[in-house]
């Protein structure tokens, strides 16, 4: 019973290349992306894929009827769409409850490739389907990589609304939001300058605006109103750090929006009060809540890690002599496995150690971060008060564990997917956690007093 | 900024150990490890040495003018940070080797001279006895105990030792040796510590009685004996775990206790009835997570640093010397040529080194949701590792071991009525929260069975 895996969600892999180069991503690109790309592109073209998710999932006892949400993840999931739509219709039969998807796109892509992909899912799903897309941007600071201007999104907005707008959805709703991820670096430096933010938060706006303003159809709408950016992972933060990023996040609240506490949390990565407020679409891919199935079956520990079980990934990374990278790798792998090539002793080995090891972390996480902070506390590092009261630092840490308990992360930094690097909390516990505490004890007295 | 968090990572490591480790010591608390080598001339089948060796302590590290110095640097490096922890010395085999004398030389002469709230009041070795064949190298070592024992610290070997019903590893077993072993053993008042495995397991009621027929009473008594917590436990083979423990709480409540279930069961619950039946036992049931100095480890992990002698090098256990788990390494300083105050951190370890010191099994993926967790002997962090690459999922079998174990002694419990004397509070040394646990947890499983 302890190993029965209650699974709703699975991640699936349409591409492994991308057409940018973010200084941060999380993919250390090289020439073995092109060649998985291929096989994933193959199995799809085959149906070898969808077959082999069956198998995995038989092995793994799970019930398909459960599988209600499918994340499409890459690279850049648009940059050819052809191979999978033609599991479309094969993939319902195998899952019959699948009714939401969520991907992300760079959306420098042919758009085309967007509509194509909604009109299979609308033509084949018998119920309500949502399809949440979010458009990665860096804001103006295309300079690091991602080099899209606001041009080239306006003109891919419009080309996409101008054939969304003409197309009739029966079953499917498609929700978009804009995400940008800034180097941690650049959002420290930049960001100090109010100026910068305005300039940020206009050229968001405006785009955001833009897009508002091109949606004819009823069947489509674009979440939020205001936009703040994500410092990317992992943190390199000092104590110095943690205290800029609580200036700049209070810079932020001149926004004067309703929704601006909900963008601030997402923005923060996923720092809230309510943490089942950011899995109910099954975004993070940590293996317990959404499993990610390669072309060939295998399984690794999160979307992010998708290509660490491809050997000439590991091979390339040994002769480039990328020692971080490799050490990276080396911790990914301990989380590989390939359900087919396993006895089922082995499988309910993996579901015992992996599966349910990953499920109790919120608890292991809360103390083993309790006692990492109050060391941090000690050491003047993060604010002494969490030295001395350990309710309220109990309080504090509730509040990160949807960020610093994130399993990829931490098997890169910590070895352990139970706890953070100090950084992370470095990050957020000088300043960071007080402000989104005071914001939603405020909000309870407004709701109070009204 | 990205190296300017590394700076505050070191400092914080260092506090961290200053903080938790060095303090502790100073009180005379916790323990410092030297590891010294990794080899060994037995061949016991359930070792993770012999599994492991070249990972834990590589071949290059021996080399003995290396070790022997940095040990001394370690004497010196204990002494001027006044610390008073016992000192235990780790090894695969050592008392066998060269580095036997200069390495307790080195500790008596630095000692000798100093106060004794100066000094360890104990230096343990865990050792194989492998050194008794030898009538020479047995005298010189107890004459290092009685040195020690002169100013004023206990040179104390733990013979590791399984039965000779049991020791199939051994490469010299016969009957003299273990006549040698236990006289040697007398005449210090050493225990030993004899592994059930899930390759022995099926000779342990013969070895049991060998143990009594042939060894000390008092270390008959008091014997440890613990169960090995791997992978390579079966169904049949906790068959006959179960069957074992039938047989010993049978023998132990006739020959110990003359049946008197009371006494009994302030043994197996509290383990101190007699004062020298103090030693873990398969058929105990110890609540150890309601006693607040308990972390739930039934080892040394959390209180105790390692040092792998030849580099120098901090881990979180002597089975998990790992280089990715490797936590740093003390420095010499180049002026001094002594241990430098400051540790180098290596592998981002804070994390690592959080999870070690503030270790607590209910706190734990699969442990912290087990209805045996408080009486439960707990998981091996290190074979954790070797099957699964993450140090706190226990090992599925170990799992399957103590939870089959622990239903069984329950119901054997319940069979010869001690719960029935906990409900008319005849027995009165269990706390009210104690008591209700363990009732709870009887009635929660003998309903199944």
């Amino acid at each position: 019973m302890l190993n029965d895996l209650n699974l709703k969600a699975i991640t699936v892999m349409i591409s492994a290349k991308c057409n940018l180069n973010c200084n941060f991503c999380f993919l250390h690109k090289n020439t073995a992306f092109l060649e998985y790309d291929k096989i994933i592109q193959d199995a799809w073209k085959n149906f070898t894929y969808i077959k082999n998710l069956e198998k995995v999932l038989n092995k793994l006892k799970v019930d398909t009827t459960n599988i209600s949400h499918i994340t499409i993840w890459g690279g850049e999931p648009f940059l050819d769409t052809k191979n999978f739509n033609e599991n479309i219709p094969q993939l319902f039969q195998l899952f019959p409850n699948w009714e939401k998807s969520w991907t992300s796109t760079n959306f420098n892509i042919n758009v085309s490739n967007i509509v194509e992909l909604l009109q299979k899912i609308d033509e084949y799903t018998k119920k309500p389907f949502t399809f949440r897309i979010q458009i990665s941007m860096d804001g103006p600071y295309y300079k690091e990589g991602h080099n899209v201007s606001k041009e080239i999104y306006k003109q891919k907005i419009k080309e996409l609304m101008d054939i969304l707008n003409q197309i009739y959805f029966k079953n499917l709703t498609v929700i978009f939001n804009f995400r940008a991820t800034i180097d941690e670096e650049t959002y420290l430096s930049d960001f100090t300058d109010k100026t910068n933010i305005n300039t940020f938060f206009n050229y968001c706006k405006d785009l955001q605006d833009f897009f508002k303003r091109n949606i004819f159809n009823k069947k489509i709408f674009l979440d939020e109103d205001s936009f703040i950016p994500t410092p990317s992972y992992p943190s390199y933060a000092t104590t110095e750090d943690g205290l800029t990023f609580n200036k700049i996040i209070r810079s932020w609240s001149y926004i004067n929006n309703q929704k601006y506490q909900y963008e601030l949390y997402q923005a923060l990565g996923h720092i809230t009060n309510n943490k089942y407020l950011f899995t109910k679409n099954n975004e993070c891919g940590n293996l317990y809540k959404n499993l990610t199935i390669g072309p060939d079956g295998g399984i690794t520990c999160c979307s992010n890690a998708f290509i660490s079980n491809f050997q000439k990934y590991e091979n390339i990374i040994k002769e480039e002599n990328n020692l971080l990278h490799y050490s990276e790798l080396k911790q990914e792998k301990n989380y590989v496995f390939n359900p087919l090539q396993m006895t089922p002793r082995e499988i309910e080995r993996i579901k015992w150690s992996v599966f349910n090891g990953a499920k109790n972390n919120y608890l292991t996480f809360n103390f083993l971060a309790m006692h990492l902070c109050q060391e941090l506390a000690l050491s003047n590092q993060i604010q002494s008060k969490y030295a001395t009261d350990p309710i309220l630092l109990y309080q504090h840490i509730n509040l990160l564990d949807n960020i610093a308990s994130c399993m990829y992360y931490n098997i890169h930094e910590t070895k352990m997917p139970y706890i953070s690097s100090p950084s992370t909390f470095r990050k957020y516990l000088n300043g960071i956690t007080d402000y989104v505490i005071e914001n939603e004890t405020k909000k309870i007295k407004q709701k109070e007093n009204m | 900024m990205k190296n300017n968090y590394i700076e505050q990572d070191q400092q914080l490591f260092n506090d961290i150990i200053q903080r938790n480790y060095y303090s502790l010591f100073q009180k005379g608390q916790g323990a410092i490890e030297f590891f010294l080598n990794g080899y060994c001339r037995s061949n016991c089948e359930y070792c993770y040495l012999k599994q492991h060796q070249n990972e834990l302590f590589p071949k290059e590290l021996y080399n003995k003018e290396q070790i022997i110095l940095n040990t001394e640097l370690l004497i010196k490096w204990y002494i001027d940070n006044n610390f008073t922890c016992p000192i235990n010395i780790f090894s695969g085999e050592w008392l066998t080797t060269e580095l036997a004398e200069p390495i307790l030389d080195l500790f008596y002469n630095y000692f000798k001279d100093l106060y004794n709230y100066q000094k360890p009041k104990k230096i343990v070795a865990p050792d194989n006895m492998n050194f008794i064949n030898d009538k020479k190298l047995t005298n010189k070592i107890q004459n290092y105990i009685d040195k020690f024992k002169k100013i004023g610290i206990q040179f104390y070997i733990s013979a590791s030792i399984d039965g000779a019903k049991c020791d199939f590893g051994r490469t010299q077993q016969n009957e003299d040796f273990y006549i040698k072993c236990f006289n040697f053993l007398s005449k210090n008042k050493f225990l030993c510590h004899p592994m059930i495995s899930s390759n022995n397991i099926k000779y342990w009621k013969e070895n049991y009685l060998w143990w009594v027929n042939n060894a000390p009473d008092y270390i008959t008594e008091s014997l440890m004996m613990l169960e090995v917590r791997d992978e390579t436990w079966t169904d049949e083979s906790i068959c006959d775990l179960l069957n074992f423990c039938d047989f010993l709480i049978d023998f132990k409540l006739e020959h110990f206790f003359n049946n008197d279930l009371i006494q009994f069961s302030k043994y197996i619950f509290k383990s101190n009835a007699n004062k020298i039946l103090n030693q873990y036992s398969p058929e105990l049931l110890q609540i150890h997570s309601f006693m607040n100095d308990m972390d739930g480890s039934t080892c040394s992990f959390s209180n105790t640093l390692f040092i792998r002698v030849p580099d120098l090098t901090l881990g979180l256990c002597h089975r998990l010397y790992y280089e990715d788990l490797i936590l740093g390494e003390l420095q010499i300083n180049n002026e001094t040529k002594e241990i430098d105050n400051t540790l180098l951190m290596r592998n981002n370890s804070i994390p690592l080194l959080i999870t070690k010191k503030f270790f607590k099994r209910s706190c734990m993926p699969h442990c912290e949701s087990c209805i045996f967790e408080p009486i439960c002997n707990g998981f091996c962090c290190g074979n954790s590792y070797e099957n699964y690459k993450n140090i706190l999922v226990p090992t599925m079998e170990t799992c399957q071991m103590y939870k089959a174990k622990y239903t069984f002694l329950l119901e054997k419990y319940n069979k010869l009525g001690i719960f029935d004397l906990i409900e008319s509070d005849k027995i009165n040394f269990l706390s009210d929260l104690e008591k209700k646990y363990i009732l709870n947890l009887k009635n929660q499983l003998l309903f199944f069975v």
